[in-house]
């Protein structure tokens, strides 16, 4: 073999390693998306059986953003629905669950999470009124950020501040709820 | 309230964490500056400043007399000048008298805080003569004052300073209060935040509602959790107010930027609930935490750190063990394998040269024995038919592989004709791995161990809160499957300690499950019963009522 083959293998076999690794990646993201559509198409999505003694419903706590001006931005991560990193100019849209709940919620998501799968258009942070969805979007690596009963468009400020989140959208209709003003 | 300016919140000066604790600077339209040096840097804002101002002057500190006297003939000239009225204060009666006499201006002494502790003698030095500020307790120390608030402190012991640094001594004297100034009101609903991290599985949590719901009977106090895990709604659901946070892991971030964003966050609740004390279930004292509580305005909220034993031998737990030195209080919940414990805390609750209180309870767990459902009630609520059925509660699989044990436990099972229930937890509905067997149903019931009367035997992971619910609430086989990770317990101690004492089996480390599976099998078939295991207790209400005392314990 000559000494240009030899120190052409290594290089051939990172090659290789990069190319399975990339097929994983892939493989990695179609299961998990199969396994988003079929939890949320299943008869009880997001279904918790709590056998715990019947309290009144405690008040949201939703605290004042901060004034520090100096905080740095946190990243939104991808979710495990993507095969490779996001691009890094995709804006970062906060979802907001419209306040629904059990399969109508399951099916918003499934529509958004379908479209993000195959093409995506932003890193989505979900703004949820209740902790009902919170382990499922937590199990798929989402942001997630729980705000109650309160006005979505309240917490836009500290979410552009912590996220850098540039609009609230509905997430049944898509609808902009609330955005950054550009100027 | 005290209106401190944004200036004084990552100060190094101390003095903010007292006046923010003082009842007197009452009114949201004041401002009280905590130094003449801060005055100067900031003498604009004064003077812009709509509503009354007093400035507490200090007497001479680490700086040299020269500097010192400069920068109070400065602050004379900026104060004559001025037309906004501005009164002027001092930590002491002879501060005051000093200061007036070096200013030729009237300095008045502050009111006295009330005393803040309370039946101890506990002492804590205060000294700069090495630079930083540092404090020590009686022989432990020095420690980076930064780490600690004054207003917490002065509720735990005596405030001593260096009497050669006489703006210390001013500060110590402030900090000790007087026995007749007039106490402030008390909380009569205490206000606790509860800090749960978001561990491999439901643990901190389960053990932190225990101890809530007894926070909330017998010592109606308003809890409010700062929840790191995805069970929040597990939490909300059990009544208790939930602040639902993100990992640093979880979002992919730089540790230093979330713990700057984690600290911010904390101390504004904080600032907004002014909690009479914070709790974290965990290893170790977080560092957000420590950081928020020592700014000033955040009131002087009281720390625990509730940490179980039966640490992996091989764990170091430098850190970790540092936290005693932060915390007023550490409890270790109690655990029946203690005799086995190999890890670093190991009789760590019996030490009284820490800085924190130690204590050990009863184990804890969610479940009373009054909870137990009978057998009958608990097989109609879960569903299960006729025959005998094996619960098999192997925790969360993202640490572990069961794919060989459970094709043994399948085969086992089938050959005595024993329906398998494999728990899940409501976290995760990831697929057991053995979901294609027919004689397998799920459960992920939330908790479960109301209805373990259900079950004629179990299989189950060694972690604190099944192993605890096992070994005191039921007495039915079980079966250990210890779980060797660092980031675990030491579920193999604990697995061959129960194992010793008659109370389960265990499938011990490397060798063949089979035959062990097989006879745990023939046991279930056999109905056999287990009467050695220890009773029932209370441990959520010992450290209920251990917290509570630490509530009690200064005004």
């Amino acid at each position: 073999m000559s000494d240009a083959g030899k120190s052409n293998k290594p290089y051939a076999l990172i090659r290789l390693l990069e190319q399975e690794n990339e097929a994983l990646r892939l493989k990695s993201a179609r299961h998990e998306f199969r396994q988003i559509a079929r939890e949320l198409t299943s008869a009880e999505p997001f279904g918790l059986a709590i056998d715990l003694p019947q309290q009144d419903d405690p008040e949201d706590l939703n605290f004042p953003p901060s004034a520090d001006a100096l905080l740095p931005t946190l990243p939104v991560p991808a979710g495990s629905i993507q095969p490779e990193a996001l691009a890094p100019d995709l804006p970062v849209v906060a979802v907001y669950d419209d306040e629904l709940s059990g399969r109508q919620l399951a099916a918003a998501l499934l529509g958004l999470l379908k479209t993000q799968y195959r093409a995506p258009f932003a890193r989505l942070l979900f703004l949820c009124s209740s902790f009902e969805a919170v382990p499922f979007l937590g199990r798929y690596g989402y942001a997630i950020d729980h705000i109650g009963r309160s006005d979505p468009a309240e917490a836009l400020t500290r979410l552009h501040r912590r996220y850098g989140v540039s609009q609230i959208r509905s997430v049944g209709t898509g609808a902009l709820i609330a955005q950054i003003n550009a100027d | 309230m005290t209106a401190l300016q944004p200036w004084s919140r990552h100060s190094s000066d101390p003095l903010p964490q007292l006046l923010a604790d003082h009842g007197s600077f009452g009114g949201s339209g004041n401002l009280v500056v905590p130094s003449q040096v801060e005055a100067l840097a900031h003498w604009p804002e004064i003077e812009g400043f709509q509503g009354e101002v007093a400035i507490v002057l200090r007497r001479q500190g680490q700086e040299d007399t020269g500097e010192w006297r400069d920068v109070l003939a400065i602050f004379r000239r900026l104060v004559s000048q001025s037309e906004r009225p501005i009164r002027l204060l001092a930590l002491t009666q002879a501060a005051a008298d000093s200061l007036a006499a070096e200013l030729a201006l009237s300095v008045t002494p502050a009111e006295p805080l009330p005393r803040g502790y309370r039946g101890t003698t506990a002492r804590v030095a205060l000294s700069r003569s090495n630079g930083p500020l540092q404090l020590r307790k009686g022989p432990l120390g020095p420690f980076p004052a930064r780490r600690y608030n004054l207003a917490r402190l002065r509720r735990r012991a005596i405030i001593e300073a260096d009497p050669n640094d006489a703006d210390l001594s001013d500060i110590a004297t402030f900090a000790n209060g007087e026995k007749a100034a007039q106490p402030a009101t008390q909380n009569p609903q205490p206000v606790i935040v509860i800090v749960v991290p978001n561990g491999t599985g439901l643990g901190h949590v389960t053990r932190m509602l225990a101890v809530a719901g007894k926070l909330r009977q017998s010592h109606a106090a308003r809890v409010v959790f700062w929840s790191f895990s995805h069970a929040a709604g597990i939490i909300h659901r059990a009544g208790f107010e939930t602040v639902l946070r993100q990992t640093a892991k979880h979002l992919g971030a730089d540790l230093d930027d979330w713990l700057l964003w984690e600290t911010e966050e904390f101390a504004s609740a904080l600032g907004h609930l002014r909690p009479d004390l914070v709790v974290q279930d965990a290893s170790n004292l977080q560092h957000f935490i420590i950081d928020a509580l020592a700014r000033p305005q955040r009131g002087a909220a009281r720390l625990a750190l509730i940490r179980r034993g039966m640490w992996q031998k091989h764990v170091l737990g430098t850190e970790a063990l540092a936290a005693e030195q932060l915390a007023d209080l550490v409890v270790e919940p109690g655990d029946l394998a203690a005799p086995a414990d190999r890890g670093v805390t190991r009789g760590r609750f019996e030490r009284t040269d820490s800085f924190a209180d130690m204590a050990v309870s009863a184990p804890v767990t969610l479940t009373r024995k009054d909870q137990l459902l009978p057998a009958r009630q608990a097989r109609r609520a879960l569903g299960l038919g006729w025959g005998r059925h094996c619960l098999v509660s192997l925790g969360g699989d993202e640490l572990w592989d069961w794919s060989p044990v459970l094709r043994d436990i399948v085969e086992a099972a089938q050959k005595q004709r024993i329906g398998l229930v494999w728990a899940r937890s409501p976290l995760s509905l990831r697929d057991p791995g053995f979901a294609g067997s027919r004689t397998v149903l799920g459960q992920s019931r939330y908790p479960l161990a109301p209805y373990l009367a259900a079950f004629d035997g179990v299989i189950s992971a060694v972690g604190y809160n099944s192993f605890h619910e096992l070994m005191q609430l039921y007495d039915k086989p079980v079966l250990l499957v210890p779980r060797q990770h660092s980031r675990l317990d030491d579920q193999m101690a604990r697995a061959q300690f129960a194992a010793a004492q008659g109370w389960a089996t265990h499938l011990p480390e490397g060798e063949p499950a089979q035959a062990t599976i097989s006879s745990f099998m023939a046991d279930i078939r056999q109905g056999k019963v287990i009467s050695s295991r220890p009773a029932w207790r209370d441990g959520a209400a010992e450290i209920a009522d251990a917290l509570g005392r630490l509530l009690e314990s200064g005004a």
